[in-house]
């Protein structure tokens, strides 16, 4: 299996519906390879939903809560998982809230709010587990971000924490290079998750459905494969990177399927 | 092993004495990820390593691991990006380059650019 013996954080284990999210499906993924996982998030019942779907296919997972934007939590979230599992090897930072207001309609508050929860949780996280790391010999952290981070979808906030998000890991990856960690993150596109299930209709699948160049819209599962990649030895010559996984949207620039011109 | 493999050996033994610190990183790290190849693979990377023989100095600074990547590690890349686990994965560009990119000129160890 590809994480055979690894212990990984996973922060932002569950999903905010039923259904599986980003973080969910990196935990049965990890499991599923082999990695003992330890979910957490700032839901404690949905963070269970998430082990228990491990345990049920037989894989090793233990669920906590913490809030991620408390240094305090952190550590804990830390120290839980190498009290339980003895060391740390794979960070993934899955924690992110969305917010679809432009500069005008967007308050202080939120944009804090946002900017706090998608910022700071990578900050904390990293800085707690990576002394975690070193002593275990070294690790891979993978941080998401999301296609928002390349153009200006309709959301100030979440996209300027997108954005960030990528050159965040950009210098972790440098600093942290010396310690045999990796740093990498994830772009993803539109997915049917429970996240953006509110503003999910049928409308709105068809269109995608036409902006997307491979005309589908992908899953949770997508982003889990590409951070198995990531989390994995394979990818041991990879660090300070973005994967974008997105259907070929960004690439495809406002260019819609069947279209043979733009203009 | 091969001559020319256990030659390489030698090699890699004697720069593992002269740099132990990194020695202790480069296995820590590159054990794990080669050790389910068989010993051909573990010949190639012993080679890369004589291969740069006369760059320790450089091999230090070198932004990221101090081990260069080898053709295994693009060769991973590519099976993720041609296997169903990339079905949604199209018109990117994934790259493995040990952080260079990242660093943009900073060397490693060093901890400001100018
Ligand atoms: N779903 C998509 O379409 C999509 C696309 C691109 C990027 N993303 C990114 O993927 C990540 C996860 O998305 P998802 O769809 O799985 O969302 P989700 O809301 O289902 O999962 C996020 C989890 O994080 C938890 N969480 C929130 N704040 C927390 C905190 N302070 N501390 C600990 N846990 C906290 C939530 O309880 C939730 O279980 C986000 O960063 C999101 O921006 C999602």
């Amino acid at each position: 299996m590809r994480l055979d013996g690894k212990v990984a954080l996973v922060v932002g284990a569950g999903s905010i519906g039923s259904g599986v999210g980003n973080g969910r499906a990196i935990s049965i993924l990890f499991a599923r390879e082999g990695a003992r996982v330890v979910c957490a998030d700032i839901n404690f019942q949905s963070a269970e939903e998430t082990v228990k779907m491990i345990r049920e296919e037989g894989g090793e997972a233990a669920a906590v809560q913490g809030d991620a934007t408390k240094s305090g939590d952190a550590k804990r979230l830390v120290d839980f998982t190498v009290e339980l599992y003895g060391k740390l090897n794979i960070l993934v930072n899955v924690v992110g809230i969305a917010s679809g207001l432009g500069v005008l309609e967007t308050s202080e508050d939120e944009w804090d709010r946002v900017l706090t929860t998608n910022l700071k949780s990578i900050f904390l996280m990293s800085k707690h587990a990576v002394p975690a790391m070193i002593k275990s010999g070294g690790g891979a952290i993978i941080n998401i971000s999301s296609a928002a981070a390349f153009v200006a979808h309709p959301c100030l906030s979440y996209g300027t924490t997108k954005a960030a998000i990528i050159n965040m890991t950009r210098c972790m990856a440098v600093d942290l290079a010396k310690y045999n960690i990796r740093v990498n993150c994830i772009a993803p596109g539109f997915l049917d998750t429970p996240m953006v299930a509110p503003i999910m209709d049928d409308t709105r699948r068809a269109f995608l459905r036409q902006v997307i160049p491979l005309g589908k819209i992908g899953t949770a599962w997508d982003t889990a494969y590409a951070a198995l990649y990531l989390a994995s030895d394979e990818a041991s010559y990879v660090t300070g990177t973005t994967l974008i996984v997105d259907g070929g949207l960004l690439a495809a620039g406002g260019r819609r399927r069947g279209e043979e011109k733009l203009v | 092993m091969s001559p020319k493999g256990e030659e390489a050996l030698k090699a890699f033994q004697k720069f593992s004495e002269e740099f132990p610190e990194d020695f202790k990183r480069f296995t820590a790290f590159a054990a794990k990820p080669y050790a389910f190849f068989d010993p051909k693979t573990r010949e190639l990377i012993i080679t890369t390593i004589l291969a740069t023989k006369g760059y320790e100095s450089e091999f230090k600074f070198h932004p990221t691991f101090f081990l260069l990547g080898t053709a295994w590690d693009t060769a991973y890349a590519a099976l993720y990006l041609a296997s169903d686990e990339a079905s949604y994965v199209t018109g990117t560009t994934l790259i493995v380059d040990g952080g260079l990119l990242a660093a943009g000129g900073r060397r490693r160890g060093e901890e400001k650019l100018v």
